[in-house]
């Protein structure tokens, strides 16, 4: 059992229950879920078992990070560019993730202080946290210094953790608190059911149809690629697959471990918290409060909001409102603690497997650069840049290296030899029709929804024409950005490679 | 909510709360030694105790 939890815990972070609800909404609710099922069956566990598979094998040629890892595969000067994204995507996350990851813990002391109560009773979440982000001085916040103090103490921490070696302890704690977490949400989750109709002023805004707005089918916006780039993006986000972190992860599997079993396991036990709770919680809740419109309007906002301004709500309706609620956001501190430090991983694994350097070193580098990356992200959140940067390094990238990866253990590794790699000391035999999908369904798929997306939104979305004058200088800044930080990525990478060259040829003609 | 919105949850929940009760029996009935070979993925050892790069066998 304790397995299991371990699994489940290691699976919830806050993709689940902050960045899956705001997809939802976004994407026009009940629209979104039938992209977003399709993604799971066709993109996120195919991708899923492919991710562990090429990590374990490349691994074993002591390579941990998308560069050296594709380069296993596929014996080619692009393979190490395109693999660059495995470095770039789980960093440039991080830059933003582990901001929202503080307002966690903010969120929780504001609980424990009854500041957080104060707003939520009075229905004035929505003000509680634009003040908190410093978009609003309001009779809570004068300004960002109390939400920038949370970030630096949130990042410290997650130096320390990584630096000091102690990421295994915290995951113990981990493996306890993220079931207390799963059952909380199952507790919120009937609170949230047995909401009613709580304004009998607004008889709409009832339960039932708030459960229609995450469910009922949109079939007119399934011609929206943004819609299913979207979707894919989520399931690639919430997996964590796509991203760099899996495959990284286990490059440090042995070669008789399982990787079939361990993989569909961490997706079933995702995707159970994310949809039946995650789902019915904040997106619910939204609806029941702020009414369809209001909650989408709330989603538009920020990329992770409408967790924020509805969970306190629901609290304010359940007894131990102040427990429950600091409890709530603790846990979920502590489960964005664990995701967090996975995004470092890579980058370290790049440092360390590539350049040689120890991990003190590593992880010193990484604080510098990603500390510089989250500035704009916090400071600039009104300008749309950690949205900006959540769509391109959370979505748009992760779906474009997922891809490249599908397509070279398909078509260039083989999906035969992919196959019997995925079962070396496997528990569970993948269904054969997964050889079928990995090598035509889901690369057809991804370069489908990329094609679609390219056509229909994304010259508007590369030329920034739907920003508005006032945020289009930030916003042309955060592309530069990270477009010069990717090709910095590229650059070192060859430097990397060539110096191995040299030193094996060296070698060589020593011997 | 209307059907269709039913029809997609029903659908929906089933095939994830199947998913998930299928994996789990599947961890839970191996015996000892083979459980050993599932890694939840936080905990793989990535040597982060060590200041050292990768340790392989």
């Amino acid at each position: 059992m304790g397995i299991i939890l371990a699994v489940a815990g290691s699976a919830v972070g806050l993709g689940n229950f902050l960045r899956f609800p705001v997809q939802a909404a976004q994407n026009g609710g009940g629209a979104f879920m039938i992209p977003y099922l399709a993604a799971l069956l066709l993109l996120g566990i195919p991708v899923c078992w492919v991710e562990w598979t090429m990590g374990r094998s490349a691994g074993s040629h002591k390579h941990g990070s998308g560069p050296g890892i594709l380069n296993v595969f596929w014996k080619h000067r692009l393979s190490r560019y395109l693999g660059c994204l495995g470095v770039f995507i789980p960093l440039v996350i991080y830059a933003y993730y582990v901001y929202i990851e503080s307002w966690c813990l903010g969120y929780a002391f504001f609980s424990l202080t009854g500041r957080l109560g104060e707003a939520a009773q009075a229905g004035e979440m929505k003000s509680f946290l634009s003040g908190y982000q410093g978009l609003a001085g309001n009779a809570w916040f004068s300004g960002i210094w109390l939400a920038y103090l949370f970030f630096l103490a949130t990042f410290a921490a997650n130096f320390y953790f990584i630096y000091r070696g102690v990421t295994k302890g915290i995951e113990a704690l981990n493996n306890i608190a993220l079931p207390i977490l799963i059952i909380l949400g199952v507790i919120i989750m009937a609170r949230v059911l047995f909401l009613g109709t709580p304004d009998p002023a607004k008889p709409d805004q009832n339960v039932i149809n708030g459960m229609g707005f995450m469910w009922n089918p949109d079939f007119s916006k399934l011609t929206d690629a943004k819609v299913w780039l979207a979707a894919a993006g989520q399931i690639f986000f919430t997996l964590s697959v796509g991203l760099g972190s899996i495959i990284t992860y286990a490059s440090y599997l042995r070669k008789d471990d399982d990787v079939a079993l361990s993989g569909i396991t961490a997706v079933s036990m995702n995707e159970f918290v994310e949809v039946i709770l995650g789902g019915s919680i904040a997106i619910t809740g939204a609806f029941i409060f702020f009414g369809a419109d209001g909650a989408q309007q709330i989603a538009h906002g920020g990329s992770f909001n409408l967790g924020f301004v509805t969970m306190p709500m629901v609290f304010e309706k359940m007894p131990l409102s102040a427990l429950f609620s600091f409890l709530w956001f603790l846990l979920l501190f502590l489960a964005g603690v664990t995701s967090s430090i996975s995004m470092l991983q890579p980058g370290i694994a790049f440092l360390e497997d590539e350049f040689g350097l120890t991990r003190h070193k590593s992880v010193t580098i990484l604080g510098a650069v990603t500390f510089l990356m989250a500035q704009p992200a916090i400071l600039f959140i009104d300008k749309g840049v950690l949205d900006l940067m959540d769509f391109w390094g959370g979505t748009f990238c992760v779906v474009l290296f997922a891809t490249v990866e599908v397509i070279i253990f398909g078509w260039i590794f083989g999906v035969d030899k992919g196959f019997e790699e995925l079962h070396n000391g496997a528990d569970i035999r993948a269904p054969k029709i997964f050889k079928f999908i990995i090598k035509y369904v889901t690369p057809t798929y991804l370069l489908a929804i990329l094609g679609y997306w390219m056509y229909q939104d994304g010259l508007d979305n590369l030329l920034l024409r739907k920003v508005s004058p006032e945020s289009f200088p930030y916003a042309l800044a955060t592309m530069i950005g990270m477009g010069v930080f990717m090709l910095g990525l590229v650059i070192a990478t060859e430097f990397a490679f060539t110096d191995k060259r040299q030193a094996a040829k060296h070698v060589g003609s020593k011997t | 909510m209307t059907i269709g919105g039913w029809i997609t949850l029903v659908f929906t929940w089933s095939f994830i709360i199947a998913l998930a009760v299928y994996c789990a029996r599947k961890v839970l009935i191996l015996r000892q030694a083979e459980a050993e070979h599932i890694k939840p993925i936080y905990e793989i050892d990535t040597g982060d105790r060590d200041n050292d790069s990768r340790k392989k066998e």
